[in-house]
């Protein structure tokens, strides 16, 4: 018995210690891939884009998403989007006019030596033509300019370039925000998200994590209009009692590159429609 | 949504089940007598008038801004309500008979001492709730 657990012991050391090393971005995503596979064994990685519909205890809640989706209600504020991204001739400051890039933000920039997002390129560009940037980066207008900018690469599966070491430690900052309990409730991200995802709080039922940012900017029925994930990130804040960072804040700007690092592989679906 | 009635009917069969084969069922005095929650008006005057402790617990345990205990609980009374239960944490079943109001008290003052894994808030810790608040929770929970 000793021989077996002192072996054990040692299996463990040669084991136990490089697993514990390679806590690396690939490993974080292959468990919480694995996480959800367990949980949700018939839903299929692609079908996360859907959110909280790709779930099949959202079934019936489902049938009516699709009956709304028939013409969708943020038709419109995206069609505006895309007529102030013409207007300003957006599509001059980004990679191939801004089509089919959107699923490789947030992006690490150099120069600036910080996380860049959808909505801040936007501004960027904004300002290097002259133009005053746009001041909410919650909802309004930035909120339908980043959908048509997000909605030109529907379909392309999430893809985060980590490599840079600056963006991997926003990364496990974003990781330590998405993990650390916070506020009065004393709830994480994934305490709702990964632990009771598909489980009902009052009457509604918790989305799973994986895939969350895929839909962003989402329009949101309770909204009555369009959001971007930071104005999304303040509600899930408030709801557990905790004072909501600002859109753009480091903080919020860590946990989308972690949740959308954690989508890899999902296709963009934008605008989301949610309840 | 159309699925919350069917899930209350199961749960609240299940109840029934468990209360039913329970050897000795306690007595519900307050005015959880004919099954149901009180009202908002029957708050209300429970909370000025202030003695009848059940009720109290009972209206504090179901505001959304007090102990919001059913966001993840499921326990009888909800039926005669428009409150819609959660499933995330297990239902309210026996509770007098299951632990003591000590142990109740160290639950909901800070259920991460026990679990450090729950997801139940820490309701005396963080202030969620007064301890006052709390002995009422509990008075109301152990009639259950």
């Amino acid at each position: 018995m000793k021989k077996i657990t002192s072996a054990l012991v040692i299996m463990g050391v040669i084991f136990g210690l490089p697993l514990a090393a390679q806590a690396d971005p690939y490993s974080d995503l292959q468990a919480f891939r694995a996480h959800f596979k367990k949980k949700f064994p018939t839903v299929k990685l692609s079908e996360y884009k859907n959110g909280l519909y790709a779930l099949p205890i959202a079934k019936e809640l489902r049938t009516e998403w699709e009956e709304i989706m028939v013409f969708p209600p943020a038709e419109p504020e995206v069609e505006s989007g895309k007529k102030f991204w013409n207007k300003h001739n957006l599509g001059s400051c980004f990679k191939n006019k801004g089509v089919g890039i959107a699923q490789s933000y947030p992006r690490w920039d150099d120069k600036a030596k910080a996380v860049v997002t959808a909505e801040e390129d936007i501004n960027n560009c904004l300002k290097s033509k002259g133009q005053k940037p746009i001041k909410n980066m919650k909802k309004g207008t930035m909120a339908s300019v980043t959908a048509y900018f997000r909605s030109m690469a529907n379909g392309k599966a999430v893809r985060l370039d980590l490599s840079n070491p600056g963006m991997r430690a926003e990364y496990e900052y974003g990781k330590k925000f998405f993990w650390a309990r916070r506020g009065q409730l004393n709830f994480s991200c994934a305490t709702c998200h990964v632990h009771n995802a598909g489980m009902r709080i009052g009457g509604n039922i918790l989305s799973a994590a994986l895939g969350h940012t895929t839909g962003f900017p989402v329009y949101r029925s309770k909204w009555g209009g369009l959001g971007t994930i930071h104005r999304r990130y303040g509600g899930c804040n408030k709801q557990v009692r905790a004072k909501p960072f600002k859109a753009q804040s480091r903080e919020y700007k860590a946990l989308e590159v972690y949740e959308t690092y954690m989508s890899t592989g999902i296709p963009l679906s934008v605008p989301g429609q949610r309840g | 949504m159309r699925n919350i009635p069917k899930i209350l009917a199961g749960a609240s069969a299940a109840v029934a089940l468990i209360v039913g084969l329970a050897l000795s069922p306690t007595v519900y005095a307050g005015a959880g007598a004919k099954g149901e929650m009180p009202s908002k008006k029957a708050c209300a005057a429970a909370m000025k008038d202030g003695s009848d402790k059940v009720t109290m617990g009972g209206c504090i345990a179901t505001d959304r801004k007090g102990g919001n205990c059913h966001a993840c609980h499921f326990f009888k009374g909800l039926e005669t309500t428009r409150l819609q239960a959660g499933n995330i944490a297990p239902p309210f079943v026996q509770i007098g008979s299951r632990y003591s109001k000590e142990q109740l008290k160290e639950r909901l003052y800070d259920p991460t001492k026990l679990n450090p894994n729950t997801s139940m808030p820490p309701y005396g810790k963080h202030k969620i709730l007064s301890g006052k608040e709390i002995d009422l929770v509990i008075d109301w929970l152990v009639t259950l």
